[in-house]
């Protein structure tokens, strides 16, 4: 080991840094999430895909598949319309009201007076 | 060597010139090697790109704008911040690679003043008169650091080798 500080100077000065690649002066701006929003982009391509194969398969006109979900709600709509309806008529008609009651159970509970009402089948047998 | 103005000409010459000093700096800062090279490319480009101030003292602004970019690098990554084993920022015909070695640990040893007295004053080829004026301080203290920095690295190299001997 080189005992003279000039002498230790000139052994340091034999170790050469190890050399250093190219300065680039334009790098590629690197986006880290590039690749999961292409498999994302993918995905949702892909699906969109499938659906618009299985609606064209099947026949449906665009938008087909919300109608009958559109006819449940417009039912439940109705029948809560009717509530409201019936509670109003209740409050301010009591006789037109029980009309009312009246017309509605013929819907709703079994016909016992037509010819073929369930009372006279079950009289036949 | 004094210049006013960073250009990119100047730039790419500094670059040539003292790059692979400055990515040994980043090595003995405690980056690993492809970390430095990174850190040296980063300063130059932000240079270039007129991100950082144009010193009168090109040098050892570039060797400070390097370690404060190899402390916050070592910061972020503070788990991949040990150099790896056998990971060699110096190359040298005639001796072993434990010899490197043990220089680069010596280097990484040293005070921060020290260590860039000795990459400004040995790899980057500047007197100790240069130094002084770049650094801003007293001719004496950066003689003196540059004497105990001297000293310190004869020890460690000595033991170093002692023990390798034994």
């Amino acid at each position: 080991m080189p005992v003279d500080d000039n002498d230790l100077e000139k052994y340091l000065r034999e170790f050469q840094p190890r050399a250093v690649r190219p300065l680039e002066t334009s790098r590629p701006v690197r986006i880290p999430w590039k690749g999961w929003l292409a498999a994302a982009a993918l995905v949702l391509l892909s699906l969109s895909g499938e659906v618009w194969y299985g609606r064209h398969k099947s026949g449906l006109p665009p938008g087909g598949g919300k109608s009958k979900t559109f006819k449940v709600e417009a039912i439940v709509e109705q029948r809560k319309t009717n509530t409201i309806l019936l509670t109003k008529l209740a409050l301010e008609d009591p006789i037109r009201f029980e009309e009312e009651l009246e017309a509605d159970s013929r819907r709703v509970l079994p016909d016992l007076q037509g010819a073929q009402s369930t009372l006279r089948v079950l009289t036949k047998e | 060597m004094k210049v006013s103005k960073f250009t990119p000409e100047s730039l790419k010459a500094l670059y040539e010139k003292h790059g692979a000093a400055l990515a040994a700096y980043g090595c003995c800062c405690g980056l690993d090697f492809g970390s430095a090279e990174d850190v040296v490319q980063q300063v130059f480009l932000k240079l270039l790109q007129g991100n950082l101030n144009a010193a009168q003292t090109p040098i050892p602004y570039l060797y400070r704008a390097v370690r404060n970019a190899s402390f916050n690098q070592r910061r972020d990554r503070r788990r991949e911040a040990e150099m790896p084993e056998g990971e060699f920022c110096f190359t040298h015909a005639m001796v072993d690679q434990a010899e490197i070695l043990s220089l680069q640990n010596a280097l990484e040893e040293l005070p921060e003043e020290q260590r860039e007295t000795v990459f400004l004053r040995v790899w980057s080829g500047m007197t100790l008169q240069e130094i002084a004026g770049a650094t801003e301080s007293p001719l004496n203290t950066v003689a003196s650091r540059y004497r105990y920095a001297l000293e310190k690295l004869r020890e460690r190299l000595k033991k170093r080798s002692e023990k390798t001997k034994e």
